[in-house]
């Protein structure tokens, strides 16, 4: 089914449009929460939360990309879940991208205001034009999609140090395009 | 957290490039195909029939036999699994419907002169009842395990409320993967099929899958340029393998090349890429329909050529082998029928299909977007672009099909629905030496899949006395007359593994 015919049935109030979300998507948020919780029944609710808040939201949103926006929710719920229960739980995958990522934060000081949020994500959209497709394609994969670099190292046919390598020059690029623009975190 | 924040950020990056990075496939750093190119830069990479056979440990419809396997559970390590019975399941879960199961194991012989049990005759039989005050008809899905070409033999009888009913069909994907050429992880030349229950929990849990098995297939809808090759001349007499060649230049990057009825290739560099057949001889058995499908670029010129044999070198040329080759530009999925059709009517025999060609023509559509040159990241096995494979292996590959019925229950009442099957056992080949060689294993998951609520599960055997049980966690005893259990519906997996006893002689 397409998005807009599924967003029609949320506009409409019906509830398969829960079922044809779950059968176009589930999968992917399943993926995308599992990825970084590492924990199959976690994943689980937070897949049920996304389809509750898709449920909660649409209307009024109507968003332009379901998969983006969904995703977006899962994401930020996984996010969420990982940082309120870390204590008590070990979420291997969130742990590792997050160590992957003072690779990024740069070394600027004397910044006079830290960013928001909003604004360091339309920094990186800056940095993300920049790229080649199949770099910028790659990095989501690994920091948005949160896919694990074995994953990633077998798509392109390569190792997974190799690859691996290859992110690393993409956080480090990172790093200093956000120096660059004298951006503090 | 520094960090956090910018995982938090990552979050917000433009839509577009979320639905670039979901929607692009990663440009592989090198694949098989340039492998080959640079470091063989001239080689000749034959794929002469026998070769092809040996490389790829199959026939045009080849079975299981060369399928790994590994136990589940606790259960015994089998070289070829069956994979489990499946529980049904609802289209939509309904809180109002329950249901009981009963499974029951029959080994009587299937033949007066049988000596030994082989497989074994399953009724998995549910009452469903509708616990609310209105009447309820719900859509029940079946699963199994199966693969087209022995649909015929494994494919469940259904009955709803004693009456015999002819359920819709659906299929899913291959349920396996690939696998190195000696079965290592690295790689991608063999079939690594599903060897365990968990290998199909795995497949099934999130739905995905089943998801998949009922939308549409794919409609090929690729303008391509085929070229069809007629009118064989050769002399075969003297030279029973005469070959017809027919070599060309492309650029890979915006030409791929599937062939069928052809038995052997080269890649060179630069772009050549010499195909070439065996003359039809009206005596070996195969396919006289030779084509190329030319998706991208057209190849341009090219030039035929003839051999004495499958060696296309110099020196072994042969005059005399000739061909008509026509051009013409069509859609990959008519084509595809076209093949799929000559395919069945050259290797079929047995092998017939069960299902309609437009419903199998559907599957290898989709056999070949995952796994064939259409895919962004097909395995190694299918990089030759070889129909003929694709066509075998997506009718002999395992899946799992799902039977869709409807089942009326009136208010308060129940209805009783039955699949009678045969089921095949897992096993150990006899040649290997193994000590389970002789031993049949059956399991069945309790849960996998379904969303229908058990009350009660038990199983039964029937027909016993030509078998002994060896390792079980169902908790029968033959030798005490337990035969029939009640078994707790939270477990996941039950199995039981049996040794025959052979029948006294008449």
């Amino acid at each position: 089914m397409e998005d807009m015919d599924i967003i029609a049935l949320y506009n409409s109030r019906v509830e398969t449009a829960i079922s044809e979300t779950d059968s176009k998507y589930g999968r992917l948020l399943h993926r995308i929460a599992f990825n970084i919780l590492s924990n199959r029944e976690d994943s689980e609710e937070i897949v049920s939360d996304t389809y509750n808040s898709a449920w909660n939201t649409i209307p009024p949103q109507q968003p332009n990309s379901l998969r983006a926006y969904l995703g977006r929710i899962t994401r930020n719920l996984s996010i969420n879940r990982w940082h309120k229960q870390r204590a008590k739980k070990r979420y291997n995958g969130a742990e590792l991208l997050l160590s992957e990522l003072t690779d990024c934060i740069p070394a600027n000081n004397n910044v006079e205001s830290e960013l928001e949020r909003k604004e360091l994500a339309l920094a990186i959209d800056r940095w993300l034009s920049s790229l080649s497709v199949d770099d910028r394609v790659l990095f989501l994969r690994r920091y948005w999609f949160s896919d694990a670099v074995n994953v990633l190292a077998k798509e392109c046919g390569t190792a997974s140090n190799k690859l691996a390598g290859r992110l690393f020059r993409l956080r480090q690029s990172l790093k200093m395009f956000l120096e660059k623009e004298g951006i503090s975190l | 957290m520094k960090e956090k924040k910018v995982f938090d950020a990552i979050t917000d990056v433009r839509q577009e490039y979320i639905e670039e990075a979901a929607t692009t496939p990663l440009k592989r750093q090198s694949i098989a195909w340039k492998k080959w190119t640079a470091i063989a830069a001239c080689a000749v990479l034959m794929l002469g029939l026998g070769s092809v056979a040996l490389l790829q440990n199959m026939l045009p419809l080849g079975g299981n036999s060369g399928a790994g396997g590994s136990g589940h559970g606790e259960g015994s390590i089998f070289m070829s699994y069956a994979g489990p019975l499946f529980p049904l399941t609802l289209a939509q879960a309904d809180h109002d419907i329950s249901a009981t199961r009963n499974i029951a194991y029959d080994f009587a012989l299937a033949n007066e002169d049988d000596l030994r049990v082989w497989g074994s005759e399953v009724e998995d039989s549910y009452t469903l009842y509708n616990d609310s005050a209105v009447e309820k008809t719900v859509t029940a899905i079946y699963p199994f395990a199966s693969s087209f070409q022995d649909l015929e033999k494994l494919m469940p009888t259904v009955t709803v409320g004693g009456q015999e009913i002819v359920p819709s069909l659906y299929a899913g994907g291959y349920s396996g993967g690939f696998a190195g050429a000696m079965g290592e992880e690295q790689g991608s030349l063999n079939p690594a099929r599903l060897d365990s229950w968990e290998g199909y929990k795995a497949l099934l849990q999130d739905g995905s899958y089943q998801a998949g098995a009922f939308a549409k297939y794919p409609v090929l809808n690729v303008p391509v340029t085929v070229y069809t090759f007629t009118d064989f001349e050769a002399p075969t007499e003297e030279y029973p393998a005469a070959t017809q060649a027919i070599s060309f230049t492309i650029d890979p990057n915006k030409t791929t090349i599937l062939s069928y009825g052809f038995n052997g290739g080269e890649i060179g560099e630069n772009g050549f890429r010499r195909y070439s057949y065996f003359v039809p001889d009206n005596i070996r058995r195969e396919t006289e329909t030779k084509v190329l499908i030319v998706i991208g670029d057209d190849i341009g010129e090219y030039t035929l050529q003839g051999y004495k044999n499958g060696a296309c070198e110099d020196g072994n040329g042969l005059e005399g082998v000739s061909t008509t080759v026509i051009r013409s530009e069509e859609v990959l999925s008519d084509v595809l029928g076209l093949l799929v059709a000559d395919f069945f009517r050259m290797y079929g025999e047995d092998n017939s299909l069960t299902v309609s060609q437009e419903m199998f023509s559907g599957a290898v559509s989709e056999f070949m977007l995952a796994y064939g040159l259409l895919s962004d990241s097909g395995p190694d096995r299918y990089q030759w672009g070889r129909m003929d494979d694709m066509i075998s292996e997506a009718f002999s590959f395992d899946r799992v099909m799902y039977l869709s019925f409807e089942v009326t229950i009136p208010a308060g009442e129940a209805v009783t629905v039955k699949a009678d099957m045969h089921k095949q056992p897992s096993f150990d080949f006899t040649c290997t030496g193994s000590d389970n060689v002789g031993v049949q294993g059956y399991d069945m998951v309790t849960r996998l899949g379904s969303n229908l609520t058990l009350r009660e599960l038990t199983a039964e055997l029937i027909n016993t006395e030509l078998i002994e049980i060896v390792r079980q966690n169902y908790g029968f005893d033959l030798t005490n007359g337990i035969d029939r259990v009640t078994l707790d519906p939270t477990t996941e997996h039950y199995y039981f593994e049996i040794r025959t006893v052979d029948r006294n002689e008449p």
